[in-house]
């Protein structure tokens, strides 16, 4: 029984409150609920997307194998309820499968002196690495995905798309000084919502942009 | 990869978030020592250009068509009504049954989720909802005044003659400098704790039910205060004055400047001090012994040294400290001591006691009700009657 000691503590920081309905979710899709399933595709389709393109896959191939992990964990679904720590498990499931894809492909020469520099995807302290960006990543952006649409829109073009206060007021048809309240307010519901989350990080990043 | 990938995530959030105990930022700072590519990755999500970057390519990532595709690949398109199962049998034959060791923290976590789902029948139809407390405290001034120090995040304590300490975030603050020498102290009830800075720096973690004396200021040729139940301390350095810690009359532990827990409750089989960083010399009846890092010593109530071992982890032991209650191959008894000085019950068992092996943690700040449902499903018949749990196993 080797890897049951999981702390909740740490498995909440890492992904929130989610993780509640995680195993929530594992077991209704286990029963064969798709609704179930779509909440987990879009919690991490992106983030194995992400992992692939870390594995040295171009965008697609990336995109082929994350798909190819969840069709297979969707026609296996009947063992998920016994799946202990969810990301763990799609991230080894990825690395195979980026592994499988890589074999196909003949190793080159430039293959060979990618991993040499940027890491060999067969290697686990690679991909463990890989698996820490990315759910770090996947976790900041759920927290910004999750602010109402009007805050996030400014929030988005701001911080993301790199527009002015003016170019955004053009952009969305609105007064300038309605830009600068509403991007307030999104800092100040993003702080409460994170405090309340105990994830200040957030606040961090848009305190020192602002 | 399961409990790193877990541990360092959370350590970068912890880190971004600038919440890092120094205990963490130890294990953060091995791991970037471990490999220079560990120290890079960390840098990359530390470093805000890099960071949005990195956002930015994974927001480039379109998550709905992506399922739109793979709906029409693999025909999940239509919604479908889930077969119901009974949860609880599906839950004992996966996870418990066959397994003496339990992943105690996935199951509570489902069991908090669908405490409503979950079927008790009468035996949990009037459990209440007995909340742990959060932090606070109670201090005792040297004329003896108390001063109830649960809700208040941030304030000044008058002490006595021009001396006052502060509370800052929660947390009560001896600053150095105080007129004259008093002494103060400090006690907590059940489901609660408090942390506190002696004037010298010191760092005290008191656990529930727990209590601590000690000087407003340090005069003489030591720093001694005196515990009963389970502090942490995080000693500041000073090899001029000694820290000593009183446990009772027979036994005592000194130090220099160190981290260290001593777990004294007297429903515990034994005294246990266990040193996380530097070093302590434990004194007990005629017994003495000095500790390493990582190990621990048992103590016999009524003094002398049982034994000393060296363990493999000792974040089970203070992990009470960070909120949590953690379990290492512990036995039901272990588990009720926990759940009575953290929740104000009684535990009583009928028949004889079950035997389950526990490990793992759980969050201090759940409901006694989730952990009882938890019990429930794990098979432990239990109900609760007035303030008193009863762990029931007649066949």
């Amino acid at each position: 029984m080797a890897g049951i000691f999981v702390s909740l503590r740490l498995l909440q920081k890492l992904t929130g409150y989610n993780l509640h309905n995680e195993k929530a979710t594992l077991l209704r899709i286990g029963q064969g609920d798709k609704q179930a399933f779509d909440e987990l595709f879009k919690r991490y389709y992106a983030s194995l997307v992400l992992y692939g393109e870390k594995c040295h896959l171009g965008r697609e191939d990336a995109e082929d194998a994350a798909m190819d992990v969840l069709a297979k964990l969707w026609k296996g679904r009947e063992k998920l309820p016994a799946v202990n720590y969810l990301p763990a498990y799609l991230y080894k499931a990825m690395k195979n499968a980026c592994v499988d894809h890589l074999k196909k492909r003949n190793r080159s020469e430039l293959t060979e002196k990618t991993y040499h520099q940027q890491g060999d995807p067969e290697d686990d302290a690679f991909a463990l690495r890989e698996a820490i960006r990315a759910e770090v990543l996947q976790r900041i952006n759920e927290d910004i995905q999750a602010l109402p649409d009007k805050y996030r829109t400014v929030f988005e073009l701001t911080y993301h798309e790199g527009l002015n206060t003016a170019e955004i007021a053009a952009r969305l048809g609105i007064s300038v000084t309605n830009v600068t309240s509403r991007r307030n307010r999104a800092l100040q519901m993003l702080k409460k919502e994170l405090i309340k989350k105990d994830l200040l990080f957030i606040y961090f990043l848009l305190s020192q942009i602002r | 990869m399961d409990q790193e990938l877990i541990q360092i995530s959370s350590l970068i959030l912890r880190h971004l978030e600038g919440r890092l105990s120094a205990y963490d930022a130890q294990q953060l700072e091995s791991w970037k020592r471990a490999d220079p590519l560990n120290a890079r990755l960390f840098e990359e999500l530390t470093d805000r250009a890099a960071l949005e970057h990195q956002l930015n390519r994974l927001r480039a990532i379109d998550v709905h068509a992506a399922l739109e595709r793979f709906k029409h690949a693999n025909n999940t398109d239509e919604r479908s009504t889930p077969v119901q199962r009974p949860r609880v049998l599906v839950l004992r034959r996966k996870y418990w049954l066959g397994a003496a060791v339990m992943l105690m923290a996935a199951v509570s976590l489902f069991l908090l989720v669908n405490t409503r789902r979950v079927k008790n029948g009468k035996e949990q139809a009037h459990v209440l909802p007995i909340l742990p407390r959060d932090s606070g405290a109670i201090l005792t001034l040297s004329d003896g005044s108390q001063v109830l120090l649960d809700t208040i995040r941030d304030g000044i304590v008058a002490l006595h003659a021009h001396d006052s300490a502060r509370i800052v975030n929660g947390s009560l603050v001896y600053g150095a400098g105080m007129d004259r020498v008093a002494y103060n102290s400090m006690s907590t009830r059940t489901g609660t704790q408090y942390h506190l800075t002696l004037s010298d720096g010191t760092g005290v973690w008191l656990n529930s039910l727990s209590s601590i004396r000690y000087p407003t200021a340090f005069k003489g040729a030591e720093r001694l205060v005196e515990i009963s139940g389970e502090a942490y301390f995080e000693v500041a350095r000073n090899k001029k004055l000694p820290f000593r810690v009183k446990i009772d009359e027979q036994s005592s532990v000194t130090v220099l400047g160190t981290s260290f827990n001593i777990n004294s409750y007297r429903d515990e089989r034994s005294v246990n001090t266990t040193l996380l960083e530097g070093l302590v010399r434990v004194n007990s009846g005629r017994d003495s012994i000095s500790l390493s890092p990582g190990e621990q010593t048992q103590l016999r109530p009524s003094g002398g040294i049982i034994r000393t071992v060296a363990l493999q982890d000792v974040s089970t032991v203070v992990a009470w400290k960070n909120g949590l209650f953690s379990f290492n191959n512990a036995g039901i008894e272990e588990m009720t001591r926990e759940l009575k000085r953290w929740y104000g019950i009684d535990t009583r068992f009928e028949g004889p006691v079950p035997d389950k092996i526990f490990k793992g943690e759980l969050d201090r700040g759940v409901k006694l009700e989730a952990v009882l449902n938890w019990f429930t499903a794990l098979g432990i018949k239990n109900r609760l009657e007035g303030n008193t749990l009863i762990i029931s196993n007649q066949p």
